[in-house]
């Protein structure tokens, strides 16, 4: 279709219009509560109409204002004609097919969006680690750095939903904006009253589905950033008509905040260079210090010829689930040797998962103790060491803490002792190499919220 | 208050009528279809200006009229109408329903027949 004159009384090649036709076409104008585009139209269309009755009248012997005069009270009174032709436009078939189509097209650019989020928050990220470890480390090796920069940012997975959560926000505001343009095209309503639906209905529904249905492993970073997406998409569709002034200026401050935010998360994960980390934690002082830490929860059994009654066998850990298997240290198919003959003194041999903490803070040391915030393990498990799955001689336990919003365990065996007392079967030390054991909380951001600690 | 003629309150209900009508015939723009009404009618009624383009753009959301903006035979951008097919299925429908109401009106007016 042709797009009418944005001004019907300007064109070139027209007369231009008496003043009073002009007021007529203002005050038509403003009485029009429609989209601008179909104001022009229906602005150019009357103006039209005027000049063509205007003509006529003068052919029946009326002049100049009078004329005017004439075609304006044949056409009435301009705020009951903005009224009814208001009522024509909005009609029910147009909402729904605004509805539908603003939904299709927010869809669309939902897609679009996401797209271009990815892409932006891949660009940001390649760049922070860059940058990252450029100032972390000697400019000779920043290429080198910035890769375990982004490995270590990546490897949270709640990091990822936080990522992901960013580029949702970018689909977040392109679909609103789209949404928005095409329903109060084809609808014909109020912007203004367009946009205020969209964000309360799009912010709305996409609150609950942040708040209640999606599940994916969390952190406060996590959290945070997915509930701004439907404050995102709020916003987008209450800017929806704004013009886009300044827009370099926005990317460039927006480019900058991305930056400064990842850049920081991964000084975090990585240590600056600074030489070799000092071994402190394997000074006597440090390490008896520790051991005091885990003799509060379960004092050690007496070491048999200096080795505990049991060995670490390994520790692995997924998004929700730490598993911890020990072995008898000194164990033979015979059981004949001395740790598993005390080992058999021992009743209710348990798995203990202890939430942890940093030994010392302040110390550079990858040591851990049992969170003393706590005097209970957060869950046991039976350590059973005829269980053939895992070999004789050893045991296994698996801990679900998803849902639990700490992220580093310690996991190690006790059992009651002959004088009755509960004493712990094994050295910290064994799962203390690579630090604790590490879990992410998995499910919605309700249930974060609702979770303990 | 002065009350309102018949014939304006039939034109009111029958303008979509009217309108269809002369469309049947070939596209025109806004005031042509005022004029060909008042042409057609022998000068006898036309719509009022003032409710001809709110039941022009209803009949065209309703898609029932199509509407394109060309040059027009005297010059200037004019928004030309013409009807659909689903406009020409209203129309029939509008006609039959017309037809019946004014033979209703006629018997009505003419008084009790003798059977």
């Amino acid at each position: 279709m042709l797009e009418p004159d944005a001004n019907p009384s300007s064109s070139p090649d027209e007369t231009p219009l008496p003043a009073e036709i002009d007021e007529y076409l203002r005050r038509l104008g403003a009485g029009l509560d429609l989209p601008a585009h179909v104001r022009a139209e229906i602005a150019s269309e009357i103006a039209g109409h005027f000049r063509d009755s205007i003509a006529a009248i003068e052919s029946e012997g009326l002049e100049g204002d009078r004329a005017a005069r004439e075609a304006i009270a044949r056409l009435g009174n301009p705020t009951e004609l903005a009224a009814e032709l208001i009522s024509a436009h909005r009609t029910t078939r147009r909402l729904l097919a605004g509805a539908a189509g603003g939904v299709l097209h927010a869809t669309l650019g939902a897609a679009g969006g996401w797209v271009l989020g990815i892409a932006i928050v891949a660009a940001a990220l390649c760049a922070s680690a860059v940058v990252t470890g450029t100032l972390l480390r000697p400019p000779t090796e920043f290429v080198f750095a910035s890769l375990p920069a982004l490995r270590a940012a990546l490897a949270g997975l709640p990091m990822v939903t936080a990522l992901l959560a960013w580029a949702c926000c970018v689909a977040a505001f392109v679909a609103a904006r789209r949404g928005v343009a095409v329903s109060t095209r084809i609808s014909r309503r109020t912007p203004a009253v367009v946009r205020r639906i969209w964000a309360a209905a799009g912010f709305a529904l996409l609150f609950v589905a942040a708040v209640l249905m999606v599940s994916a492993p969390q952190n406060l970073v996590s959290v945070l950033s997915l509930l701004a997406v439907p404050f995102v998409f709020a916003t987008g569709a209450l800017t929806s008509s704004t013009p886009r002034v300044s827009l370099p200026r926005r990317k460039v401050v927006a480019a900058i905040g991305v930056l400064a935010i990842l850049s920081a998360s991964f000084a975090r994960n990585v240590p600056a260079w600074s030489g070799p980390p000092p071994d402190v934690a394997d000074t006597p002082q440090a390490h008896a210090a520790q051991l005091r830490e885990f003799d509060r929860v379960a004092p050690a059994w007496t070491y048999i010829d200096g080795h505990p009654v049991l060995v670490e066998g390994g520790g692995l850990w997924g998004s929700g689930v730490i598993t911890q298997t020990v072995g008898v240290w000194d164990f033979d198919p015979s059981s004949s040797g001395a740790a598993a003959q005390a080992l058999s003194q021992f009743k209710d041999v348990r798995f203990e998962a202890w939430r942890a903490v940093r030994f010392d803070a302040s110390l550079d040391i990858a040591e851990w103790i049992p969170d003393p915030a706590y005097s209970a393990p957060y869950a046991t498990a039976p350590a059973d060491f005829n269980d053939v799955q895992f070999g004789a001689g050893r045991a296994q336990a698996e801990f679900d803490v998803g849902h639990v919003r700490t992220t580093e365990w310690i996991v190690f065996v006790t059992g009651i002792g002959p004088d009755g007392r509960r004493y712990r079967l094994n050295e910290p030390e064994f799962n203390m190499g690579g630090g604790p054991l590490e879990s992410s909380f998995t499910g919605t951001i309700w249930q974060w919220l609702t979770a303990s600690t | 208050m002065r009350r309102p003629s018949i014939r304006t309150q039939l034109l009111k209900g029958t303008t979509p009528l009217l309108v269809l009508t002369v469309l049947r015939d070939g596209e025109l723009y806004g005031y042509e279809i005022a004029q060909r009404i008042r042409e057609r009618s022998g000068g006898a009624f036309a719509p009022s200006e003032g409710s001809l383009y709110p039941a022009l753009h209803a009949l065209e959301a309703e898609g029932a009229l199509q509407a394109d903006w060309r040059e027009s035979d005297k010059g200037p951008k004019r928004r030309y109408y013409r009807i659909t097919d689903k406009g020409g299925a209203l129309l029939a429908e509008h006609e039959a329903e017309w037809a019946s109401f004014a033979r209703g009106v006629a018997r009505t007016v003419a008084g009790p027949t003798n059977a």
